[in-house]
C-alpha cells in the first residue's frame, strides 16, 4: 500500500516535471522505476537533495568549467546512493533550464548518464535502454548514454547496442560506436572488431579503435567489476588485440598511432603471436611496436 | 654602399668627401681633370646591433643590404601604449567591442607617442651628400612591406611620416636626415609577410659635367623582431591569479600561491585581478620583443597574447573569452603590448585547444639538426583535433621557438599540454628535466599499500565535492575502492599509455633521455569520453624559479604518518635542489578540471640570449 501510494505522488509529480532527457519507457517500467525512486527518495533523501542542489548550480559549474564541458560526472559520482535519484532527474524531474548554455545542458544530461552508468545497476537497463534511443540528444549524451548501458553489460544491453549500432546514422551512429566500448562483453567486442574490418571512413576508423582500446582495457578488466561475465574476458582482449592489430599493420598515420596505443592499453596476451603472424604485412611496424612493447 | 666614398677613393682625395668637389683644379703639378662624380646615397641603420648607428665609421654600412645572425639591423612591432591614451570603452563609456579593442596602440597612429615611444623606433640615417645638386629626386621605399611598417623623419623638432609616394626633399638628401622604423604589426602569417623590410633610398640625379646621371640607391634590410614566449628556466618577474569575487576558496589558492612566490623571491610581484574566470593561465600569455639598446643590451616591449577563445560565437560584439580582454584592460601600457589574432570560424570542438594551458615552452636544447636557444613551443594538437589556425600561423611566423612539438592531447577531456607534463632547471649536463605524470606508478603506489595490508587507508580526507549551496558531499575514498574501481583504473591504464607517447616525442624532438624524467604519479578517470585526473594532478603545477615550485596538495594515503604522494614527489625532486610549496586547490581547481598551473601565469625574466643572434 505504501509503495502503491508513493508510485501516486510520483505519477503526479512526473506529471508536473519533465526529465533531463525525453525518455520513453513502457508504461510498466515506468510505474517500476517511479516505484522504485520513491522507495529510493525515503530511503536517501540526501542524494536527491543534493543531486537537485547540483542540477541548480549548473549555470555556475559551466561558467566554471575549464574544458568543453564542466566535468559533472565527477561530482555526481560522489553522491553516495543516488543510483534512483539520477534515474529521477533523467526520467522525472531534473529537466534543464532551456535558458542554460548548451554546454551546461550537455554537461548535466551526459553527467547524468555517465554518473549512472557507473553504478553498474542491471535495474536501470530500461532506462539506460531507452534513454540511448532518445530522440533528438546531442552526440555527447548519446555518447554518454551508449556508455552507460554498456557498463551496466546485461544481455538487454549487448542486444540495445547492437541494434543501436546498426539504426543510428551520422554522427549519432559515431556516438553509439564510441561509448559501446565500455560494454565489456563477448558480443560487442566481436561487433566492434567487425565493424572496424569494415570501417572506411577514418572517423569511424578511430572511433572504433579507441572503442576496443575501452573495451579490452586491461586495467579495468583486472578489477572486480571490470566485466560483467569474468569468464569471457580472455577472449574478449585477445579479440580487441587482433582487431587491433589488424589495423595497426594495415594503416598509416594517426589510426596506425592509435591501434598501438590501443594495443597497450589492452595488453592482451597473445599480442606478440598476433603481431608475429601479421609481420609480413609490416615488418617494420611491427619491429617496431615490438620494441616498444619490450620496454 | 656608400657610393660617395667609391668616387672619393677614385679621385685620390683631391678635396674632402663632406665638401663640394671642383670639376678642375689648379695644383702645383699642373691642372687635374676630374671625370664626373658618382652620386652618394647612403643609408645606416644599427648593422652591427650595438644599439647606435655609427655615422661617422663604417661599422654599420657593410652587409646592410642582408640580414643574419651575424648582422642586420632590428625593429619592434610597436603595439604598446607609451603613452596611456588607448581605451578600453567607446566615448559613451561602452566597452569596445573585440574586434576594436586591440586597435589602439602606438604603432596605430601617426604620431610618436612620447619619449618612451621614440625608443620603440629604429633608427636609420641619410647620410648627408652636401654636393647634391639642386633638382635630386629623393625617394624611399619600404618593400615588400609598406603596409606594415611606418616610416618618420625628424628633422630638428619636427617629425613627419615619410610617404614613400611622395619624394623627400632633396635638403633631406644635402643635410642628411634622421628616420625611424615601426613596425605596425607583428608577423602574422609568413605566407603574407616574412616580417623583413627593405628600406631603399633612391636618387635619381640629372647627367651634368659634375655628376654621372642616373638613379643611385642604397638599401637597408631590417627584421622585425619576433614576439617569444618564456620556457620555466626564467624566473618569475610578475606573478598572476585570478581572485574570483565571493570565492573563499580562492582566497586560499592565493595564499598559497603567495606563500611560494615569497619563499622563492619577495620582490615578486603577484598581480590578482579580480575576474570570474579562474583559468589564470588560459586566457593569456606572455612573451616579449626586443631589438638591439644602448651597449647592446635588449631594448623590451613586454607581450601578452589573449588567447584565442570562442565564448558566444553568435555575439557579434563580443564573441571571444571575456577574460582575456585584460590583455587590453589592464596589461597594455608603456612598453607592454596586447595582442589578439582569432579565427572566429574556427571549431568549436576544438576550443579547449585554444587555451594557454595547451601552450608551454620546452627549455633550451640542441638537437642534431638545430639549437633552440630559446627554446621550443610544445602544444597538444594532432590531425583533426588542432588550434586556431590562424594563431598557430602567428606563433609559427615567430619562427625561433617554432615548429612546435606537437602532442597528442585529444584524449585528455580538456586538452592541454600543461596537464601531463612539465619542465623545471636542474643541475645536469642539459640544464632541465621533464616532469611527467606516470599513472603506472601511482596505480603501483596504491597497490603496495594494499599489499601491506592497508587498503582501508583513505584518500582525499576531508575534501568534498559538491559545493553549491552547501550541499557538499565527501570525497573521501579508500585505497582498495580506487583499486576496484573499473573506470578510474580504465582511464588510469590509457593515460600510462598516452603519457609514454608524448614522452616519445618529447624525448625525440628534445634528445630528452629516460634518466631526464621525474615521474610524477596520479591516476585518471574518464568524463565524457575524454579523460581526467582523478588525484590532483601534480605535475600541473606552477615553477617560480630553479629551486622553488608550487603543486597542488594531492591529499593522498597517509602511511606511517606521511601523505605518500607528497613524499614521492619531494624525494623525485630532491635531487635537483627544488623545493615545494604544496598550494590546497582541490575546491576551486581540481573539482572544476584543473591544477594550480591552471590558476596561475607568470611575465618571466628576459633571457640574455638574444634571438637575433640565433639562426632559427
Amino acid at each position: 500500500m505504501k509503495h502503491a501510494a508513493l508510485a501516486v505522488v510520483m505519477s503526479a509529480r512526473a506529471a508536473l516535471a519533465a526529465g533531463a532527457l525525453p525518455v520513453t519507457l513502457e508504461a510498466a517500467e515506468r510505474e517500476a522505476l517511479a516505484q522504485r525512486v520513491a522507495e529510493a527518495r525515503v530511503k536517501h533523501p540526501e542524494a536527491f537533495k543534493r543531486v537537485g542542489a547540483l542540477r541548480q548550480g549548473l549555470a555556475h559549474l559551466d561558467r566554471q568549467k575549464r574544458g568543453p564541458l564542466a566535468p559533472v560526472t565527477s561530482w555526481l559520482n560522489g553522491v553516495p546512493d543516488s543510483t534512483w535519484a539520477l534515474a529521477d532527474a533523467l526520467v522525472f524531474s531534473g529537466e534543464v533550464d532551456p535558458a542554460l548554455p548548451r554546454t551546461a545542458q550537455v554537461a548535466w544530461q551526459a553527467g547524468l548518464l555517465e554518473a549512472l552508468g557507473g553504478r553498474r545497476d542491471v535495474k536501470t537497463e530500461p532506462l539506460l535502454r531507452a534513454a540511448l534511443n532518445a530522440p533528438g540528444l546531442a552526440p555527447p549524451v548519446r555518447r554518454a548514454a551508449a556508455d552507460a548501458l554498456g557498463r551496466v553489460g546485461t544481455d538487454g544491453a549487448v542486444e540495445a547496442l547492437t541494434r543501436a549500432a546498426g539504426s543510428f546514422t551520422g554522427a549519432d551512429r559515431l556516438a553509439v560506436l564510441q561509448g559501446m566500448g565500455s560494454c565489456r562483453r563477448l558480443a560487442i567486442t566481436a561487433l566492434l572488431a567487425q565493424l572496424l574490418a569494415r570501417a572506411t571512413s577514418e572517423a569511424e576508423q578511430l572511433v572504433l579503435v579507441k572503442a576496443l582500446s575501452v573495451n579490452g582495457n586491461r586495467w579495468a578488466l583486472e578489477t572486480p567489476r571490470g566485466a560483467p561475465r569474468p569468464a569471457e574476458v580472455p577472449r574478449l582482449r585477445s579479440a580487441a588485440a587482433g582487431a587491433l592489430v589488424r589495423v595497426y599493420v594495415s594503416s598509416s598515420g594517426r589510426l596506425k598511432t592509435e591501434a598501438r596505443d590501443a594495443l597497450r592499453v589492452v595488453e592482451a596476451p597473445d599480442t606478440l603471436v598476433l603481431l608475429a603472424q601479421s609481420r609480413a604485412l609490416d615488418p617494420a611496424g611491427v619491429d617496431a611496436l615490438l620494441g616498444v612493447l619490450a620496454r | 654602399m656608400s657610393h660617395s666614398r667609391t668616387w672619393c677613393l677614385a679621385v685620390l682625395l683631391i678635396a674632402g668627401c663632406g665638401e663640394r668637389v671642383l670639376p678642375s683644379l689648379q695644383s702645383g703639378a699642373g691642372p687635374v681633370t676630374v671625370l664626373p662624380g658618382t652620386p652618394s646615397v647612403d643609408l645606416r641603420a644599427d648593422v652591427d646591433r650595438d644599439g647606435v648607428v655609427d655615422v661617422m665609421g663604417t661599422s654599420d654600412d657593410e652587409g646592410e643590404a642582408s640580414w643574419s645572425a651575424a648582422r642586420g639591423a632590428v625593429f619592434l612591432p610597436n603595439l604598446d601604449d607609451d603613452s596611456a591614451r588607448c581605451r578600453a570603452t567607446d566615448a559613451s563609456g561602452r566597452p569596445l567591442a573585440d574586434a576594436l579593442l586591440p586597435s589602439c596602440n602606438d604603432a596605430a597612429d601617426e604620431v610618436v607617442n612620447g619619449d618612451d615611444d621614440w625608443k620603440d623606433l629604429a633608427r636609420l640615417e641619410l647620410m648627408r651628400w652636401p654636393e647634391a645638386p639642386a633638382g635630386t629626386v629623393v625617394r624611399v621605399s619600404l618593400e615588400p612591406a609598406e603596409a606594415r611598417v611606418r616610416l618618420f623623419k625628424k628633422t630638428g623638432d619636427r617629425v613627419e611620416v615619410v610617404n614613400p609616394e611622395l619624394p623627400l626633399a632633396t635638403a633631406d638628401l644635402v643635410n642628411g636626415a634622421t628616420l625611424y622604423l615601426e613596425g605596425t604589426d607583428l608577423v602574422r602569417d609568413e605566407a603574407t609577410w616574412d616580417g623583413f623590410v627593405d628600406v631603399s633610398v633612391r636618387i635619381t640625379v640629372a647627367e651634368s659635367r659634375y655628376w654621372k646621371g642616373g638613379t643611385y640607391s642604397d638599401t637597408v634590410r631590417l627584421r622585425c623582431a619576433p614576439v617569444l614566449t618564456f620556457h620555466h628556466l626564467l624566473p618569475v618577474e610578475t606573478a598572476y591569479a585570478t581572485s574570483v569575487p565571493r570565492e573563499p576558496d580562492s582566497a586560499a589558492f592565493l595564499r598559497d600561491v603567495r606563500a611560494g612566490l615569497t619563499l622563492a623571491n619577495p620582490a615578486i610581484t603577484f598581480v590578482t585581478p579580480s575576474l570570474e574566470d579562474q583559468w589564470t593561465q588560459d586566457f593569456f600569455e606572455t612573451g616579449y620583443a626586443s631589438m638591439p639598446g644602448p651597449g647592446g643590451a635588449q631594448h623590451v616591449m613586454r607581450v601578452f597574447f589573449r588567447s584565442a577563445n570562442i565564448e558566444a560565437p553568435q555575439d557579434g560584439s563580443f564573441p571571444m573569452r571575456s577574460a582575456g580582454r585584460i590583455v587590453f584592460t589592464r596589461f597594455r601600457g608603456k612598453d607592454v603590448a596586447g595582442v589578439q589574432q582569432v579565427d572566429l570560424t574556427s571549431s568549436e570542438e576544438t576550443q579547449t585547444l585554444n587555451s594557454f594551458g595547451n601552450f608551454e615552452t620546452v627549455p633550451p636544447h640542441v638537437t642534431p639538426s638545430r639549437r633552440w636557444p630559446l627554446g621550443r613551443v610544445i602544444r597538444g594538437s594532432v590531425r583533426g583535433y588542432e588550434p586556431d589556425p590562424s594563431f598557430v600561423r602567428m606563433t609559427e611566423a615567430q619562427k625561433y621557438q617554432e615548429p612546435s612539438i606537437n602532442v597528442d592531447t585529444s584524449w585528455l577531456l580538456v586538452g592541454h599540454v600543461d596537464e601531463t607534463v612539465s619542465f623545471i632547471k636542474a643541475s645536469t649536463p642539459r640544464g632541465w628535466i621533464v616532469l611527467a605524470n606516470d599513472a603506472r606508478l601511482a596505480r603501483q603506489m596504491l597497490q603496495d599499500v594494499e599489499a601491506r595490508g592497508l587498503g582501508a587507508t583513505r584518500l582525499f580526507v576531508g575534501k568534498r565535492w559538491l559545493d553549491d549551496q552547501n550541499n557538499e558531499v565527501n570525497a573521501e575514498t579508500t585505497v582498495s575502492a580506487v583499486l576496484a574501481n573499473p573506470d578510474v583504473m580504465q582511464a588510469s591504464a590509457e593515460a600510462a599509455v598516452k603519457v609514454d607517447e608524448q614522452l616519445a616525442i618529447i624525448k625525440r624532438e628534445t634528445g630528452i633521455t629516460d634518466a631526464e624524467i621525474v615521474k610524477v604519479p596520479f591516476l585518471h578517470e574518464p568524463v565524457f569520453g575524454g579523460s581526467l585526473a582523478y588525484q590532483p594532478g601534480t605535475v600541473n603545477l606552477f615553477v617560480i624559479d630553479e629551486r622553488t615550485v608550487a603543486v597542488p596538495d594531492p591529499h593522498g594515503p597517509v602511511v606511517d604518518g606521511k601523505d605518500l604522494f607528497k613524499t614521492q614527489l619531494e624525494q623525485a625532486l630532491a635531487p635537483y635542489q627544488v623545493r615545494v610549496q604544496w598550494v590546497e586547490n582541490w575546491n576551486l581547481y581540481h573539482r572544476a578540471a584543473g591544477e594550480v598551473h591552471c590558476g596561475t601565469n607568470a611575465m618571466r625574466a628576459i633571457p640574455s640570449v638574444k634571438w637575433w643572434e640565433v639562426t632559427p
